[in-house]
């Protein structure tokens, strides 16, 4: 089921990415996480992976067609106006890490939404689950 | 991250609680929305950071190109289709079955290589870049307004469209473009437009004139007239002549000297004083002023080169002709290569994006080329005012002022509006609002520029010109920037004309001086030298014409030329090419690549003579000294002596300039020739005198003080560098447009300087360099320039072409009769 949630989540933000603005990839997790609405934590990380995946895997693949070029520019310049050291891997993990945040947490957020409990009353009466009260 | 922990922490909290968790979810939601939204903002300069690393949005998103090199397209235009074929350099070449369809395509394949670079500058020009960066270039909007840009781009925009064939290439070329705009997707834009988060305008005709007056005022905007008045008013004109010569020496003219001038001057107006027409002697004006401007005008060394050699010196018995046109080098490049073909037209060469047509170039008859003329087209007028400033003096009376409201608008603030006085000769450009100058210092400038005029139609002409007749007809409807226009053809005829609407000038207080606006002559000032009596000359005896920037003529000539003239790569060029025979395209490059300092040849030998060798014992001053006796004045790439030369020649102008450093007036240097001739000829000449010092300097004295500081200078640069060699310590570099370091190339390995017929420094250089060479008949072209095609940093072809222009070589252009034969040439290659 996880890794359906992930390839549904890189799958879909690639298709609305082609039409819709940049956001999409939020929106993409977001819808995923509304269909699979009970694990919230689960979901994140599905999430998560999904658009960290795209993002990243789709930059990487432009950055090495581009031989490093452009990205190394760019590191300059964000080099430059900072006055610190970025590096083409520098913008690689931030592309990632922004798909990281924006996919995991568009997909938690459909998940809690939509979450009518029913995982967690099976768990809790076949006693996988343990009530915590503080 | 503290709601995320909190929020794993939740999972565990209560299993009833669902209702909690949707609520959770909502605000979750939000909270993304939120982060969204601030993650789609920009901050300041800093673009919109989630759209800016979206992989399919952002800066990635640039740097997955397809190239255009070796591919063709078809393209819908107006009547029919045409077809851009690229070849493997990115030179689009473009056939047509009509003009109209021929020019859209262009407008396309311009916008396709270089839309933003469009865009940026005719915002420029019209005094609209503090949409984009905001506040900081308020002063830069102002004065481009104010010295009437936009105003002189209206009416330029007027008068083309007034003539039908320019309005059709205007209306053409403007479909293309924005039929290019319209097809592009927010994600597809050029990465600058991304960074400083804003989208391209739709083109217009107005864009075109803009870019038109934009060169206009780059290549006229070094107008000195607040500089000359102060420095004929501080040092007499004694000094002053000496410093500004109206004759530079030795004289090496644009027209062979002795040249018959077979016409009549049109000058047959009373002199000033004479008091018809209501013109009085221009009075001098008794203030010393201060340009607060001065950063924002364009410099002295503009220049470029160009010539023609006959058949009779050439090895193919055939013309050769040459441009090289130096300017501000720029990354997107100043130039795009392309070829224009439809039925009556085949023309290839190079433009400038935004321009329709061809610029400097060749089709299958002719080849032409520009130089700038460096005419003074700019006259400065003081202003005197009523009582509350609503109406200035004009002759006994007073004339209302009118006035140009323009409204700025600033990124992120409100609108700014300046109100610029307007007087019959032009607008009061520096007054109490701009440059805070006191009511008696204001300002009024006459910009020749702001007259209306079709200059397209000049290139229109070039392009489609057959002989010699249509390059002259062509002409004579080119006002402005002046341009020596280099002509040869296929029959043998080579010619140079200087093209341009000149002020009728015959009189002392020639537009060189500020002048008081109440005595202007109006009539005088708006005649112009008939255009058939501009300087000109067609198959000279001596078998080439050439042109560098120099005065046009000799004395015999019955008009005033006055300008800011160089007069050292002339007598280089002329000099090679008087010498020269049996010539190939091979020996012109050369010639273009020349690295001969003129001035250390010139000027070297004297201040090594002035120099007391004794005094200097030390072992960095033992070696300069001797790699500069040793020097050959080739200004190499690799060499030292350059660096040591214009260190040195540069403290002397320091030190005997001193009396031009002045915070409260401004003034401006003389050109390098003038202090080389001093220095040689003149050297008790009364400003080598230092104003710092008690004691009576000589240039002897300059000259060697001046040793010693270029000795501390390569003492320190040397903690700091390996070595001084001329490539290292001029640092050629071609600048992003928007001065981005991280888009732009530093450290070209290439020689050359200011005053060298290879003009490379190091933001300057031959931006374009064309050789074409008639031997076989027709035209064979070989071309290069410090860039590339492709305006995309990210492409191979955003400045591919530097290393193999600073070794200076050249792509042999590809020029083709049909789209067959260019298809065919295109699958070869690939």
């Amino acid at each position: 089921m996880f890794l359906i949630k992930t390839i549904l989540v890189l799958v879909l933000s690639f298709l609305l990415t082609l039409f819709l603005p940049w956001w999409s990839v939020a929106l993409a997790a977001f819808l995923v996480g509304l269909v699979f609405a009970n694990k919230p934590g689960n979901n994140f990380i599905a999430g998560a992976l999904g658009a960290g995946i795209f993002w990243f895997g789709y930059a990487f693949y432009i950055d090495i067609k581009n031989e490093h070029r452009f990205s190394g520019m760019i590191a300059q310049l964000f080099s430059d106006s900072l006055q610190t050291n970025i590096s083409s891997a520098v913008l690689l993990m931030i592309t990632a890490f922004l798909g990281i945040i924006l996919g995991g947490l568009s997909c938690m957020a459909g998940a809690m939404i939509l979450d009518n409990g029913i995982r967690r009353k099976k768990a809790f009466k076949t006693g996988k689950y343990t009530l915590k009260i503080k | 991250m503290s709601l995320l922990f909190s929020c794993i922490h939740l999972f565990n909290f209560d299993v009833t609680s669902t209702m909690k968790r949707n609520l959770f979810g909502i605000l979750l939601s939000l909270v993304l929305i939120v982060l969204i939204i601030f993650l789609g903002r920009p901050f300041g300069s800093t673009p919109a950071i989630g759209k800016f690393f979206s992989p399919m949005h952002g800066f990635w998103k640039n740097a997955d190109i397809k190239e255009f090199n070796n591919t063709s397209f078809e393209l819908d235009c107006i009547h029919g289709k045409a077809t851009v074929i690229y070849d493997s350099l990115g030179i689009p070449h473009i056939f047509a079955d009509n003009e109209a369809d021929l020019l859209y395509a262009q407008g396309y394949a311009e916008a396709q290589n270089r839309l933003w670079q469009m865009d940026f500058i005719t915002r420029f020009a019209a005094g609209r870049m503090c949409e984009v960066i905001g506040e900081k270039a308020l002063e830069l909007d102002r004065f481009n307004r104010r010295i009437g840009v936009p105003r002189a781009a209206k009416k330029c925009e007027e008068a083309m469209m007034k003539d039908e064939t320019s309005k059709m290439v205007l209306e053409s070329f403007t479909a293309g473009v924005n039929a290019y705009i319209d097809r592009l997707s927010a994600k597809d834009l050029p990465i600058e437009f991304k960074l400083m988060g804003y989208k391209p305008e739709q083109w217009s005709p107005y864009k075109c004139a803009l870019l038109m007056k934009y060169m206009a005022k780059d290549l006229t905007y070094y107008d000195a007239d607040i500089e000359r008045t102060n420095a004929m008013r501080m040092f007499g004109k004694e000094v002053y002549d000496k410093m500004y010569p109206e004759n530079p020496s030795p004289e090496d003219p644009i027209i062979p000297v002795g040249t018959k001038w077979n016409f009549k001057s049109v000058d047959t107006l009373p002199p000033f004083g004479s008091g018809a027409g209501g013109a009085q002697t221009p009075a001098q004006p008794t203030a010393l002023y201060k340009n607060p401007f001065q950063h924002l005008m364009s410099p002295t060394f503009l220049g470029s080169n160009n010539w023609a050699v006959s058949g009779s010196k050439t090895a193919g018995g055939k013309p050769i002709l040459c441009n090289d046109p130096h300017l501000q080098m720029s990354l997107p490049s100043i130039w795009i290569i392309m070829q224009l073909n439809c039925p009556g037209l085949n023309v290839m060469g190079a433009t400038i994006p935004g321009a329709p047509g061809i610029i400097s170039g060749f089709n299958e008859n002719i080849a032409w080329g520009v130089t700038n003329a460096e005419r003074d087209v700019i006259n400065t007028f003081s202003v005197e005012y009523n009582g509350d400033k609503t109406a200035y003096k004009w002759r006994d009376g007073f004339e209302d002022f009118t006035y140009d409201v323009q409204v700025i608008k600033i990124k992120g603030q409100n609108d700014f509006i300046d109100s610029v006085r307007m007087t019959k000769v032009g607008a009061v450009v520096y007054d109490e609002n701009f440059g805070k100058m006191a009511d008696q210092k204001h300002l009024a400038v006459y910009w020749r520029a702001e007259e209306p005029s079709n200059d397209l139609k000049a290139f229109y002409g070039l392009d489609h010109a057959k002989n010699h007749e249509d390059y002259l007809n062509a002409l004579q409807y080119y006002s402005c920037p002046g341009q020596n226009f280099v002509y040869a053809d296929k029959d043998n005829n080579i010619a140079i004309r200087q093209q341009g609407y000149f002020m009728l000038r015959t009189q002392e207080g020639d537009g060189s001086f500020i002048t008081p606006l109440a005595n202007a002559d109006l009539y005088r000032l708006k005649q112009m030298i008939p255009v058939e009596q501009n300087p000109y000359v067609l198959n000279p005896e001596r078998g080439f014409v050439s042109s560098a920037n120099q005065k046009p003529v000799d004395n015999s000539y019955p008009y005033l030329t006055n300008g800011v003239y160089e007069n050292l790569r002339n007598r280089v060029i002329n000099n090679v090419l008087a010498n020269s025979a049996n010539i190939k395209a091979r020996d012109m490059m050369n010639l273009q690549g020349n690295n001969l300092s003129l001035l250390a040849k010139e000027t070297l030998p004297a201040m090594l003579a002035y120099l007391d060798e004794t005094l200097y014992t030390d072992e960095l001053s033992k070696k300069m000294i001797q790699t500069l006796k040793s020097w050959n004045y080739y200004a190499e790439a690799n060499k030292e002596a350059p660096s040591f030369f214009y260190q040195w020649f540069e403290q002397v102008a320091n030190l005997t300039w001193d009396e031009l450093d002045s915070k409260t007036v401004s003034l401006i240097r003389p050109q390098p020739y003038v202090l080389s001739q001093l220095l040689v000829n003149d050297p008790q000449f009364k400003l080598f005198d230092r104003i710092a010092t008690d004691t009576a300097e000589t240039a002897k004295e300059v000259v060697d003080l001046a040793f010693k500081k270029t000795v501390e200078y390569f003492t320190a640069y040397l903690e700091e560098h390996d070595n001084p060699k001329w490539k290292g310590y001029k640092n050629t570099t071609v600048q992003h447009l928007a001065r981005l370091d991280a888009f732009s190339i530093k450290g070209i390995n290439i020689g050359g300087w200011h005053n060298i017929v290879n003009a490379t420094s190091d933001f300057w250089g031959p931006s374009w360099r064309m050789v074409v060479d008639f031997g076989s008949g027709k035209p064979t072209a070989y071309g290069i320039y410090p860039g590339g095609q492709n305006g995309n940093p990210a492409s191979k072809n955003y400045s591919n072409m530097i290393p193999l222009w600073a070794s200076n070589n050249y792509y042999t252009l590809g020029f083709y009769s049909t789209k067959e034969e260019a298809m065919k040439s295109m699958n070869n290659t690939q």
